[in-house]
């Protein structure tokens, strides 16, 4: 029950979208910004406006860098990846309490 | 009603999924490392022959696969410490510190004491249970360090790391002018093991 109101909670891993971007990232540790465009689907704007949420909370780190043509690259935290483990085994705990 | 409990089903298996990746690739960038240690180790014994056993080659190669080797660990084990959910980032600053401390009593033990002792025992075959034992109380070290940050049995793959070397130091100390050799491929043996057993796992974990 506790790891239900714990998840419900969760304004920032809440979103399907940003548990998604968490979850891309944790075994690559980086990724380019056109890449979770494509493998989330979404538009630039809407991917943009949850990578500043996760940024402001120090999931992710964004910045510039110079690959075939200037790239965003998008880095998870320690402190990102440890929430991210977290909030896996709580939602996990949660689900199996409802099976 | 069947439909919900079906989508929370369908949840829980996706989440076992993700899951089941994130052990997999804990389990290969460990197998990472021991491969690179067979590799640096491997090189030394193909060199060895043309350099006609040079003792500042030797110290030389050592000193500077150990550094690459301390620089490749510390990318693989800060991979693995962010794939598991063990502690608050702020409380690892000591994983590296106890791990470096297991690998320099390691080289004191089996470097510098074992070598230096005086037994009327065969002046290569010391060479080679210095070896042994630096290499086993490195990785048991290491494994140790291991079991208390994650306060469960774990990373059991790493055993034949530490116990096959272990368990050959005392025919190394038998074999004479041909103990180095037989120590490197008693190292090799066990490493393998190990290697083979963290890909075996991480397959398993996925399915």
């Amino acid at each position: 029950m506790n790891n239900l109101r714990e998840i419900a909670k969760s304004s920032v891993l809440g979103k399907p979208v940003r548990f998604g971007i968490m979850l891309y990232l944790l075994p690559r540790e980086k990724a380019l910004f056109i890449d979770l465009q494509r493998v989330l689907d979404i538009t630039p704007g809407n991917l943009d406006s949850h990578l500043r949420k996760l940024q402001q909370e120090g999931y992710v780190e964004i910045r510039k860098i110079l690959a075939d043509r200037p790239r965003t690259m998008v880095k998870i935290t320690d402190i990102g990846a440890y929430e991210t483990t977290r909030y896996l085994e709580k939602l996990k705990k949660a689900i199996s309490s409802l099976l | 009603m069947v439909s919900e409990v079906s989508e929370v089903t369908d949840l829980k298996n996706l989440l076992d999924r993700i899951e089941a990746k994130l052990i997999a690739a804990r389990k290969m960038y460990v197998a990472m490392t021991f491969a690179f240690w067979l590799i640096i180790m491997l090189l030394y014994y193909v060199i060895f022959p043309y350099v006609k056993a040079s003792p500042l080659f030797t110290a030389i190669y050592w000193i500077v696969a150990m550094a690459i080797y301390f620089w490749i660990s510390s990318i693989v084990l800060k991979n693995y410490t962010r794939l598991k959910n063990s502690s608050h980032p702020s409380n690892r600053k000591h994983t590296g510190m106890f791990i470096a401390i297991s690998w320099i009593a390691g080289s004191f033990i089996g470097w510098f004491l074992i070598p230096n002792l005086k037994v009327n025992v065969n002046s290569l075959s010391l060479l080679a249970s210095g070896f042994l034992s630096f290499i086993s109380i490195s990785i048991f070290g290491e494994w140790l360090w291991f079991q208390y940050c994650y306060r469960h049995w774990n990373n059991i793959e790493m055993i034949p790391a530490f116990a096959i070397p272990s368990a050959g130091i005392p025919f190394a100390l038998n074999m004479g002018n041909d103990s180095m050799v037989w120590a490197g491929f008693i190292v090799a043996l066990g490493f393998s093991i190990t290697i083979f057993w963290y890909l075996y796992s991480a397959f398993k974990s996925i399915g």
